[in-house]
């Protein structure tokens, strides 16, 4: 079991790192779709590992470390991911702008819109207030005579999103 | 994988409480609140996990005395072990996801970036509205829905294609289940 946890993890960090230089090198076009082909790319590598070694780790495991703790702990982590997961699926459905705006074309009167026809359904604008109104709840910016600044911890939060929208090359064009 | 079994068996108890707490209002979550109703959610998410943790411990102790996995896999430790890795990098890959998510297309995060570039670090709203364009955004997002499948444009007609109508209509089914409102 050490030996697949071990691996995954190897496997993982591969795949951040082509991810990193292909995003800098070749930046795709379909990005998502990059990330889940590189995944897979990282899958073939871990399989070939995962089979040539299993016979010569079979069986072992690290002293101090018995195989019902690394049951339990490995548990632990699919018990609070899925929870996780859980969390962020309510969090994609609720938020998400393309889901909205197809199910605005869906609920249509004839099932197809304009680009103006959506804007009169779901406004942009009101979702932009509405996310101002949600960074100043969570103390991310103030209004002050009609204008809005960051806050320290937003300062923080928007220098920290920079440096990785830079480091990962993606963003901004949304 | 006594604790891979329980983890799954537990947390889709805790799927079943959270769905009918949510559903039969019994805690009521204001659909109209942002950012509040999502912390709620985790609110009680996160109580719900809690308590069921000593059940999963329970259930994690009585599979492993009794050994029942490993009576049931037989000789297959090979390709259980196998599955395990894989399953331990497809959650790896989702977490990075969520936050590759953030990163890249996050609305608040944009509007925190901007304001910060801005010279004396201040916008009005109508500053905001014109350095993060609304037509833009409108643009971008549909020809990425376009451009993913999920949408067709026929003249200034947009339509859902079958992979969006299904999005579309899990979406709605969804939030009226979970008590969401309209979201977005």
């Amino acid at each position: 079991m050490l030996y697949s946890i071990l691996l995954a993890a190897f496997a993982f960090f591969l795949f951040l790192l082509i991810h990193v230089v292909i995003f800098h090198m070749y930046p795709p076009k379909r990005r998502f779709r990059t990330l889940v082909y590189l995944a897979l790319v990282c899958l073939m590598a871990y399989s070939i590992l995962f089979f040539l070694g299993y016979g010569m780790v079979r069986g072992k495991i690290l002293p101090g470390v018995t195989d019902r703790m690394l049951d339990l702990a490995g548990g632990l982590f699919f018990y609070f991911f899925i929870c996780f997961a859980y969390f962020h699926q309510i969090i994609v459905f609720d938020r998400s702008v393309t889901p909205r705006m197809m199910v605005e074309v869906e609920t249509s009167p004839n099932k197809r819109l304009t680009k103006e026809g959506l804007k009169s359904r779901y406004s942009l604008e009101d979702k932009f207030k509405k996310e101002l109104v949600d960074m100043d709840f969570m103390k991310r910016i103030e209004l002050k005579d009609g204008k809005y600044s960051n806050t320290e911890k937003g300062r923080h939060h928007a220098g920290l999103m920079r440096f990785l929208r830079d480091y990962l090359n993606v963003g901004g064009h949304q | 994988m006594a604790g891979l079994v329980s983890a799954i068996i537990i947390s889709f108890l805790g799927f079943m409480i959270h769905f009918f707490i949510i559903g039969s209002g019994i805690i009521k979550i204001n659909p109209e609140w942002c950012i509040k109703k999502l912390k709620r959610h985790a609110q009680l998410l996160m109580v719900i996990w809690l308590l069921c943790l000593p059940a999963f411990i329970y259930l994690f102790g009585l599979l492993r005395d009794t050994d029942i996995i490993n009576k049931a896999a037989g000789d297959h430790d090979l390709i259980l072990n196998y599955l395990y890795g894989i399953i331990i990098f497809a959650c790896l890959f989702f977490v990075y996801l969520t936050f590759y998510y953030v990163v890249d297309r996050s609305v608040s995060s944009r509007l925190m970036i901007e304001i910060d570039r801005s010279r004396d670090k201040r916008m009005s709203f109508e500053d905001i509205k014109k350095v993060y364009d609304l037509e833009t955004k409108y643009d971008n997002e549909l020809n990425g829905m376009v451009e993913g499948g999920f949408m067709r444009k026929d003249g200034d007609y947009y339509y859902n294609t079958v992979k969006g109508r299904f999005v579309a209509r899990c979406t709605d089914l969804y939030k009226r289940a979970f008590r969401l409102g309209k979201g977005g």
